[in-house]
């Protein structure tokens, strides 16, 4: 049990010694027992949480991973259409011209055509 | 990773190590905090509370929650003071959560507050005439032997509050105690 000795401000020295006779030695072991009870109810409950958390991300992942697919699979589609005709576009004469005129455009910027 | 201690090792062992090993997920350490620390918690919620088992209650409480958040230590020798302002939390938490009861009993008071007071009156009985504020700082002064400075860390209290409260708590305390004949203050 610890004893008080370190008073940093002014206190009344008779409710001191009164709380200092006040302060009992308590019976531990019913306390202990019951802590040890609620601590082992706590660590249940937070398995019980954690299993409830993986079954509701493995609930949520089967519901939402078919439309994410689905999505995805468009998606590519998609980009694949487009690409085919970027691809098309790139290697038609205006493709080359406009390719050529955004690296004359980045050499500028980087001054490589600078004289030194 | 501190290694566990063999079987007895624990009781003797300094608190700085057991809260180590706490910390690092031993149970049985945790354990030992709880039997070296249950006394010290448990009187300071039972001036605060003035009902044993709503005290031991709050103390359980106390002790769970430590268990539970102990990772969140910043630093070992910082553990007694922890868990006390864990403790102050839990009984303010419960004397917000059962404010209106205590209004009313504050009103009854303040109609006759000498003549209510039982005449068994004791040093609870007369932490309980004060309101839950004021008897937070008279116990965490003159029960925990903390300075104005440290109240007001551990109740989250404005200092110049905790300083007023103290001087205000102790002289209505001698008066309660006083008015009921108790030897130690007259």
């Amino acid at each position: 049990m610890p004893t008080v000795t370190r008073m940093s401000n002014e206190i009344d020295d008779r409710l001191l010694a009164l709380f200092a006779e006040a302060r009992q030695t308590l019976p531990d072991a019913e306390f202990l027992q019951s802590f040890l009870a609620r601590m082992e109810r706590a660590r249940r409950r937070q398995r019980l949480r954690r299993i409830a958390a993986v079954v509701l991300l493995g609930l949520l992942a089967a519901w939402v991973t078919p439309s994410i697919l689905a999505t995805t699979a468009a998606v590519a589609q998609a980009v694949g259409e487009q690409s085919r005709s970027y691809g098309a576009l790139v290697i038609s004469p205006a493709g080359w011209g406009i390719s050529m005129l955004i690296g004359f455009i980045v050499l500028l910027r980087t001054g490589a055509l600078r004289r030194r | 990773m501190t290694p566990a201690l063999p079987g007895g090792a624990l009781a003797a062992a300094n608190e700085t190590t057991v809260v180590l090993l706490a910390m690092n997920g031993d149970d049985e350490a945790y354990g030992e905090l709880v039997r070296r620390r249950q006394g010290a918690i448990r009187n300071l919620l039972r001036r605060l509370t003035r009902e044993g088992s709503l005290a031991d209650d709050l103390a359980q409480q106390t002790f769970v929650h430590g268990w539970q958040s102990i990772r969140a230590l910043k630093s070992p020798g910082a553990f007694g003071g922890w868990l006390r302002k864990l403790a102050v939390n839990f009984w303010l938490q419960h004397a917000r959560s059962s404010r209106q009861e205590v209004a009313l009993d504050e009103d009854l008071r303040a109609e006759n507050p000498v003549a209510s007071v039982s005449r068994q009156l004791d040093l609870d009985a007369a932490l309980a005439q004060l309101p839950s504020d004021v008897r937070l700082c008279i116990v965490l002064a003159y029960n925990e032997g903390m300075s104005h400075g440290e109240i007001s860390q551990t109740a989250s209290i404005p200092l110049g509050t905790v300083k007023s409260h103290i001087t205000r708590g102790s002289a209505r305390l001698r008066e309660l105690l006083h008015a009921y004949g108790d030897a130690h203050v007259q």
